[in-house]
């Protein structure tokens, strides 16, 4: 069984389709491609998925459960988890509190205990501040723990974006073009992170334009243009695949 | 885990010292102590409002009517039912607390920025309509009189220094609580919906659960402090859920500075004690108080307090973002736009 | 049931209904088209009406005149709001404006009370006669009334889709970013939207003189008037506020005849919370 899948997902705005008909499968422990060129829907989609736009049509399976216009926070509690296409953070805050603020559902402090700062409490925050340091070490901040987030730089930005999902202990990740606005080097530290998130049991949906970043990383890919699925495949199979040069290239004139 | 600031307590001794000598030195005759109660009472009420502004980012215009409806219940309680202040002090808040739950729920599920604040201006004007109508309960335009001052083992708490000292405990009990607050799972979850609501949902935390407590939480606080300034000037009339009190909350929290703590204290002492030396200047009173509160939006966005911060050095290059107006949350020129 | 009373209310809705319209015009116009919400529309409304008094009974000017000039005077006033309240505080939160328009409400609603004292003072119409229309009593100034509020906010239509102007302001209402990218000059758009608003709001003030008396305390009963409509409307439209405004001036006029004079006033409030219950961007808005 995929730990998630969408039938027929479907999304029109004022007639238009910007998802159309979409049916995709993420199997547990792999990391899923979804890409097409810019504007073909894969934010839409991802936002669907997500509950942050409603679907004018379609279902949204994850875990074998119907999540179809589940609220975004009740799909992060199932563990479902996103990040988004413009890096977005606590920008006025820690690198502490933005994982701190990320760790809001696995945060066993109690109303009281924060009043009173009793012994369990004080305990507890230990535990948080270790599982923060934790966090910060994966994706390679641990040096950076009392800057302000927005004196990040932009690979930082990425890396800290994806330690605040992971405080909230995804068993799928959905990140959403974050490669952009990263040199090289950023990128394949991020592919690398990918990886290891994946070998510890995450399961990811990677949206992404770039195609040639992604082929070396994913099990499978899913390529949208127009809203619609037009191929699925290996990333071997996608290379090679006729229409999928089509869309990136565009039909040559007269062919 | 907690960042300690040594500011806090560097002001807090001295400011304390002062606080609690300040009715046997330089506030000696009654009127004098009952300023004191007043800027104790303001403070409580402009903490209320920093909490929606400051720590949910947004602005209830009907904040005024929580308090005046604080001040009601309060007061009602006591001269029908003959129920002793000290219930009212806990009933105020309660009930003050549930009609913002209700309000917040209808308001916030939907609403956000501007859009909350004309709704919630027009539950203000609706809540001040029915206080000055609804005559048999309320007493319409004048109101209700002589309320009785809360009594300690049967002795009434009648004189300004008592009523100060117990609601200078009270005021620093709230701040003690809204400091707590912040780092609690709670105070987090609201910060991190006003720092940026899309990441909050995205991590679990349900933004119309908390800001709905959120604000019921202001709006229990500021009943409180309705309840405080019914049962010691023991009179309350439709005024008092009006747009001029809110405009007091308004100054107490911006000249202070908001997110800061202890700025809307520090606002309710000088918004008292101006208003106090401005006293004979009558109906210009007002019409300065609208030029100070302009002249600070425009070149003291801060606030006193985080101005005192910097200038004395030691402020942490983290809490100058805190200090602004409404920092973070929407802005004007935000395009917002998300590509795919 | 007594239909001289029913076409009486109606003609008393129609003229209270008249002025929501023009008040709620000009405050839904500065929300579409800045999203800033100026709290000091009332207080404008109020100074039209106080100043006007100013002229007519001490400067000794004509109705016509007077109001004309107040109207003209105040539009430049507009001017000055925007450079004063919201200019300033563009590209910080949205919520700012809010503060600092209060704070402009605040200085001009005290510093009338200063200036003029409490007591609502009268204007003379330039004409008053009473026409009986079957049972209905109407007066002449009334009819002048309407007839204004219907031109302005006529023009005001014309402006916003005929012309060059009004699709500049259209344009900046829709997309700030986008405007400023294919060349329009947004702060003139700004500072046009604020005068045409000023104009509006003290052209309210110079038509309520005509059923009623001016006084410094108008201004607010009026703004909150004036968001009630804008509510029920949905923020920004300001075609949905006009046929707000129309339909709630007469509702509560005839809520103020059959159900209840006492809790007339909070007819409005009730319609509000009720809608936005059922329909939180309002009768208009859309999501």
């Amino acid at each position: 069984m995929p730990i998630l899948q969408t039938d027929g997902l479907t999304k029109l705005f004022g007639g238009l389709s910007a998802v159309d008909d979409l049916d995709l499968r993420v199997e547990e422990g792999e990391i899923m491609g979804l890409i097409g060129p810019n504007g073909s829907g894969k934010t839409t989609a991802l936002n669907l998925i997500t509950g942050f736009i409603k679907p004018t049509r379609g279902v949204v399976t994850y875990q074998g459960e119907n999540i179809t216009g589940a609220q975004p926070h009740d799909l992060a509690r199932i563990g479902l988890v996103r990040t988004f296409q413009i890096t977005t953070l606590f920008e006025n805050l820690t690198v502490r509190d933005n994982v701190l603020h990320g760790s809001h559902l696995n945060n066993p402090t109690s109303l009281i205990g924060s009043l009173t700062r009793s012994r369990k409490y004080r305990e507890q925050c230990a535990v948080l501040e270790e599982q923060v340091q934790e966090f910060l070490a994966i994706v390679g901040l641990d040096g950076r723990i009392d800057a302000v987030a927005r004196d990040l730089s932009a690979g930082e930005h990425r890396y800290l974006e994806i330690a605040v999902a992971l405080a909230a202990r995804p068993r799928m990740l959905m990140l959403d073009e974050p490669a952009t606005g990263l040199n090289p080097e950023e990128a394949r530290f991020l592919m690398d992170l990918i990886r290891t998130l994946r070998d510890q049991g995450v399961t990811v949906l990677l949206v992404e334009h770039n195609m040639r970043l992604i082929t070396n990383i994913c099990t499978r890919i899913t390529v949208l243009n127009f809203g619609a699925k037009i191929a699925e495949g290996t990333p071997e199979e996608i290379v090679g695949n006729e229409d999928v040069v089509t869309a990136y290239l565009g039909k040559r004139r007269g062919a | 885990m907690q960042v300690r600031s040594p500011l806090r307590y560097w002001f807090g001794v001295p400011v304390l010292v002062v606080a609690l000598l300040a009715p046997v030195s330089l506030f000696t005759n009654s009127y004098n102590r009952g300023l004191l109660v007043l800027i104790a009472i303001y403070a409580v009420g402009g903490l209320s409002l920093d909490y929606i502004m400051g720590e949910m980012g947004q602005f209830s215009f009907g904040h005024a009517a929580f308090w005046g409806f604080g001040a009601y219940v309060s007061a009602k309680l006591a001269l029908d039912l003959g129920i002793s202040p000290w219930f009212g002090f806990v009933a105020a808040p309660v009930a003050a607390g549930l009609v913002g739950l209700l309000i917040g729920y209808i308001a916030l599920r939907r609403t956000r920025g501007l859009e909350l604040a004309i709704v919630t201006l027009g539950f203000g004007v609706l809540a001040w309509t029915v206080a000055l109508r609804w005559r048999p309960v309320t007493g319409g335009p004048s109101g209700l009189r002589q309320i009785p001052p809360p009594s300690l083992f049967g002795w009434e708490i009648r004189s300004e220094m008592a009523y100060y000292y117990f609601a200078l405990i009270l005021l620093l009990g709230v701040v003690f609580i809204l400091s707590r607050m912040r780092e609690a799972r709670f105070g987090r979850a609201v910060r991190s919906i006003h720092e940026n609501e899309d990441l909050a949902k995205s991590i679990g935390v349900s933004a119309t659960k908390y800001y709905v407590l959120a604000f019921s939480f202001a709006c229990a606080m500021v009943g409180f402090s309705g309840a405080l300034y019914a049962h010691h000037f023991r009179f309350v009339n439709p005024n008092l859920l009006g747009l001029q009190y809110m405009f007091i909350f308004l100054i107490v929290v911006l000249v202070g500075g908001t997110g800061t703590l202890w700025g809307p204290v520090m606002g309710s002492v000088i918004f008292v004690l101006v208003s106090e030396w401005l006293r004979a200047l009558q109906e210009y009173r007002f019409l300065i108080f609208g030029v100070v509160l302009l002249l600070v939006v425009l070149f003291m966005p801060s606030g006193v307090y985080p101005a005192l911060q910097k200038a004395s050095g030691r402020l942490r290059e983290r809490s100058d973002s805190k200090g602004q107006v409404f920092s973070g949350g929407q802005k004007h020129e935000s395009g917002g736009a998300k590509g795919g | 049931m007594n239909w001289d009373i029913i076409g009486q209310q109606l003609w008393n809705g129609l003229l209270s209904g008249s002025i929501y319209v023009i008040f709620a015009a000009g405050l839904s116009l500065v929300f579409g088209v800045m999203r800033v919400i100026n709290m000091a529309h009332g207080e404008l409304t109020m100074l039209g009406a106080m100043l006007l008094y100013t002229v007519t009974k001490l400067v000794g000017l004509g109705y016509f005149a007077g109001a004309a000039l107040v109207v003209v005077v105040m539009a430049m006033a507009g001017f000055l709001v925007n450079r004063v309240t919201v200019r300033p505080f563009l590209g910080r939160s949205e919520l700012v404006v809010i503060l600092s328009t209060v704070a402009l409400s605040f200085m001009l609603l005290n510093g009338s009370l200063v200036v003029w004292g409490s007591t609502p003072k009268g204007v003379d119409e330039p004409f008053n006669e009473i026409v009986k229309l079957g049972g209905v009593y109407i007066t002449t100034a009334g009819l002048l009334l309407v007839g204004v509020c219907f031109t302005a906010v006529l023009a005001l239509y014309l402006m916003l889709t005929r012309t060059k102007l009004g699709k500049k302001t259209r344009a900046t209402g829709q997309n700030l970013l986008g405007a400023r990218l294919i060349g329009i000059n947004t702060t003139a758009v700004y500072d046009t939207t604020l005068i045409m608003a000023s104009g509006l709001a003290a052209l309210a003030g110079v038509l309520i003189v005509l059923v009623s008396t001016a006084s410094p305390n108008l201004g607010q009963p009026l703004l909150i008037t004036g968001f009630a409509v804008v509510i029920v409307a949905g923020m920004g439209n300001v075609a949905g506020a006009v046929a707000v405004g129309l339909f709630l001036g007469v509702t509560e006029a005839l809520f103020g005849q059959f159900i209840s004079t006492y809790y007339r006033q909070g007819y409005l409030y009730v319609v509000m919370i009720i809608v936005l219950l059922l329909r939180p961007q309002g009768l208009f808005g859309r999501k």
